[in-house]
């Protein structure tokens, strides 16, 4: 054959992306809570008036899968917490309204929960919203067939386990008693069983007929999707956008606006997006874009805390992290007051234990040592340890043994990849031989982690609005990646979700108190929640956010005067 | 030359199942699985293990290959091992948008790069010459996100001229203009690099032309300048750049990844990235094996075109 001339040439092959994976900033519990409802206070001036489009953006594109039992992604339920509503909705302060469902009351034994519907609820098709939709949307989640993650929300129902091994189609604990009533029966009481069973609803009429394991791909769920919400998914452009046109009978008044676009934007271009007016709304700004945004003359700023924090896990099974006062002194070797000064410009809060600051049941500051940056202390700290300075420089375990650490994070976040650095540099500072090995992706790092072949590394927890921290924090758990192992503690968190604890303030007070053991025994280092921070066009009125929800279900009270539609 | 092509296809299908055992040893070898990412609390520890048996994900790698390769010759890629979704439904999706964009940007890169190669050819050493070499040196060593922000900030935030973001429109008018204003600006980007590339091939190998024995030939029977340019010397030089563009081809799914994804681009190189991240194996091993044959494709129909413009070139 002919010969044939071959250049090496040069093609943009590097994969320098920054692309900000959800994954990536280590998802977590994220129990979905949505929607809308009455007691509304209209936070501008003016009668609102109907009309309008406006564009929203995420950062992230979202993967596709719009059956609420189903989805796993934080952005997918930006778009499904406006087409799908939940039986009760949470306040600012994650106390509970009406939502689907206009009251519920306990059992004298606090295990059943009977839910009253509210009869003026419609699906978008014009179906009413009725108890045999709630219990088929608790069963198909409970079927041995469904493939999806949310088997938590029903597993505490009685007859879940036997729905789940194939014995029953549905589950005994659930009676629906008349249309707009039904009544669920817990195997085992537990304050926090609301919020663990408010999850989107789905319209029996239209996925009776499907089985479960079929959904994901069933057009029901990826074109012609039929909600309850205040806004109805009317075009889906995958990847790129979601088009939402208001839903007329919605229970909660005719949204104002008559169209939402969902814009997929790259997280650099967002900023220019909002200030040439493209984008009304921007869910996850940046912090270093906040200042720029501020000042562009269209748009305001909205953050608060999230439920949720970073921190740097210690692996408590090697036996070179066992030492408390070595754990100790690495929170005061670490300046993270400067951290959320310098890298999140602020827009952060030091956290002290492992506990959303801005939950009903987080810890007064006074009762948590602050760990305040503070070398020489860490140093004397270690001194009076007995990990003395060798030759090297470097402190050598209190048995004379050498000591290093390695500290791990993954690629793709900005912060991590300014923080990782600057925290190696002050442990090292205080004698600790810290290695930062270089990043892994996301994946790569978990995998790691679950192996237990890292001594430290950077991760953070996304927390749901309830303050059970069983799932991280029990000693048995899977997701207890320190193998924190603490008696105690599993005796607190246990308290938290007894019978008793059905009185929020001993609840508040058994958090409290695990609050403070943690902040005594730093399985840990905590470092900070990083804000939520939203940005919106000030055309837009009727914005009430709140930390649980930047809508606070409230979409359709948000409405645009008429000359700048 | 029919001969050579059918051998040529024929050698591609064991040259397919090559790379697709390759591809799929070393997504496995990466660690984690689809399942690992998924750090919820709230998910119960019995359903990863649950999800990695209906997934197939404890059974031996060779089995799971032998169970994707059965599937694969049924014309099945699969289902997403993360969403559910069906893979052929997710590239469905997005080739065409690849496609479009890798086509248009690659003839805004012809249009300019060649003339411009040429042009400069006939007058080498000049200062324009090397001011045309300096630009290309500049398009070529600066990256496609950094000329992609510039081309972003200019003509769709400070001059509102173009959209930035997304492949259409969704409010409005939503035709095939709407579409073209879409294009513009990843198009741009993405040829930014072609386009010095083009040029400085088309350069170097028109200037080497221009110095051979039959060019002084034709000078010297009197053929008019334009006539030598165009008869002779553009049908020779024009050979590597036939050869460029059926490799660039190969190249079609990592270029585009960057600019994909900093315009919103949903197509296939943002696919395949992401699934890479999400070890989404269905998906990746789908997006290499187009990769895979973009890049077979694109050299036999460098070798076949280069036959077709060098008559003296033969395949038996």
């Amino acid at each position: 054959m002919g010969s044939r001339r071959r250049t090496a040439l040069l093609t943009g092959t590097g994969l320098m992306l920054s692309v900000a994976t959800l994954a990536g900033c280590g998802s977590g519990a994220s129990s979905p809570t949505n929607n809308s409802t009455s007691n509304t206070t209209s936070v501008n001036a003016g009668t609102p008036v109907d009309g309008g489009t406006i564009t929203m953006g995420m950062t992230v594109a979202p993967k596709g899968d719009f059956n609420p039992i189903y989805y796993e992604d934080l952005y997918t339920a930006y778009v499904l917490g406006m087409a799908f509503d939940t039986l009760v909705q949470q306040n600012g302060d994650t106390s509970l309204r009406a939502g689907l469902a206009n009251s519920w009351e306990l059992s004298a034994d606090k295990k059943t929960i009977t839910f009253h519907l509210r009869k003026d609820a419609k699906w978008q098709d014009g179906q009413p919203v009725t108890a045999d939709d709630v219990a088929f949307t608790y069963n198909s989640i409970a079927q041995k067939d469904y493939a999806g993650p949310r088997f938590n929300v029903v597993s505490n129902i009685v007859g879940s386990s036997e729905v789940k091994a194939g014995k029953a189609t549905t589950m005994s604990g659930i009676k629906v008693i008349d249309p707009y009533t039904i009544s669920i029966t817990t195997k085992r009481a537990n304050p926090a069983e609301i919020n663990t069973l408010n999850f989107y609803i789905i319209p029996k009429h239209i996925f009776e007929k499907i089985p479960v394991s079929q959904w994901p791909n069933a057009v029901q769920s990826t074109t012609n999707i039929i909600g309850d919400g205040p806004y109805q998914i009317t075009k889906i452009v995958p990847g790129q956008s979601f088009e939402l046109t208001a839903n007329p009978t919605y229970w909660g008044g005719k949204p104002h606006i008559q169209k939402v676009v969902w814009k997929v934007v790259d997280a650099s271009v967002a900023p220019g997006l909002l200030q040439n007016g493209e984008l009304d709304v921007l869910y996850g700004v940046s912090p270093k874009d906040v200042d720029s945004v501020k000042s562009n003359g269209k748009d305001a700023i909205y953050e608060a805390p999230a439920f949720g924090y970073s921190y740097i896990g210690f692996k408590l099974n090697e036996k070179k992290l066992q030492n408390l006062q070595l754990r100790q002194a690495m929170m005061y070797a670490i300046d993270r007051k400067g951290i959320v000064a310098g890298l999140l410009k602020g827009h952060g809060t030091v956290i002290n234990a492992p506990f959303a600051p801005t939950s009903w049941a987080a810890a007064p500051a006074s009762d948590l040592n602050p760990y305040p940056y503070d070398p020489t202390k860490s140093a004397q700290m270690l001194d009076a340890a007995g990990y003395k300075k060798g030759a090297d420089g470097w402190r050598t375990q209190p048995d004379g043994t050498p000591l290093s650490i390695t500290l791990d994070y993954s690629s793709g976040s900005p912060v991590l990849d300014q923080e990782a650095p600057i925290v190696t540099k002050q442990l090292q500072a205080v004698g600790i031989h810290a290695i930062l090995n270089p990043p892994h992706d996301f994946n790569t790092l978990v995998t790691n982690m679950e192996k237990d072949k890292v001594d430290m590394w950077f991760l953070g927890w996304s927390l749901a609005t309830d303050p059970d921290p069983e799932a991280i924090w029990l000693s048995t758990a899977k997701f207890n990646f320190e193998h924190y192992v603490n008696p105690q503690s599993d005796q607190l968190i246990q308290d938290g979700i007894s019978l008793q604890a059905f009185d929020q303030a001993y609840r508040k007070e058994v958090y409290v108190k695990w609050q403070e053991l943690l902040n005594h025994d730093v399985p840990m280092i905590y470092l900070y929640s990083a804000n939520n921070i939203y940005a919106y066009n000030t055309r837009i009125q009727g914005i009430d956010p709140t930390p649980v929800a930047f809508s606070n279900y409230h979409y359709q009270n948000w409405w645009i005067p008429k000359d700048k539609q | 030359m029919t001969n050579y092509l059918v051998r040529r296809i024929l050698f591609m299908i064991p040259m397919l199942f090559l790379m697709s055992a390759i591809v799929f040893l070393m997504a496995h070898a990466a660690p984690g699985d689809p399942l690992q990412g998924l750090l919820d609390p709230t998910i119960k520890p019995e359903f990863f293990a649950e999800m990695r048996h209906r997934l197939g994900l404890d059974q031996p790698l060779y089995i799971q290959y032998w169970y994707w390769l059965q599937r694969m010759i049924e014309g099945n890629f699969g289902y997403s091992m993360r969403y559910g979704t069906a893979v052929s439904t997710m590239i469905a999706q997005r080739i065409g948008n690849t496609v479009e964009l890798y086509l248009v940007s690659h003839v805004i890169a012809l249009l300019i790069g060649l003339p411009i190669g040429i042009w400069v050819a006939r007058r080498p050493q000049s200062k324009l010459d090397y001011g045309v070499t300096g630009a290309s040196f500049l398009g070529l060593s600066t990256p496609s996100f950094f000329w992609g922000l510039i081309l972003i900030y200019i003509f769709a935030i400070k001059l509102g001229w173009l959209p930035a973001v997304g492949t259409v429109s969704t409010t409005g008018y939503a035709g095939i203009g709407d579409r073209i204003q879409h294009l513009i600006l990843p198009a741009f980007t993405l040829a930014i690099i072609d386009i010095a590339t083009y040029m400085r091939f088309m350069r170097s190998s028109t200037l080497e032309t221009l110095r051979m024995d039959f060019v002084r030939t034709a000078r010297a029977k009197g053929l008019k300048e334009g006539a030598v340019m165009f008869r002779h010397v553009l049908r020779n030089a024009i050979m590597p750049i036939v050869t460029l563009l059926g490799l660039n081809l190969g190249s079609v799914l990592s270029g585009a990844i960057i600019t994909e994804t900093m315009f919103s681009w949903p197509g296939l190189g943002q696919l395949g990235f992401n699934a890479v991240l999400d070890r989404d194996y269905p998906v990746i091993m789908a997006v290499n094996l187009m990769a895979a044959c973009a890049i077979m494709v694109g050299n036999l129909l460098a070798d076949a075109t280069y036959a077709w413009v060098d008559p003296r070139i033969r395949y038996d």
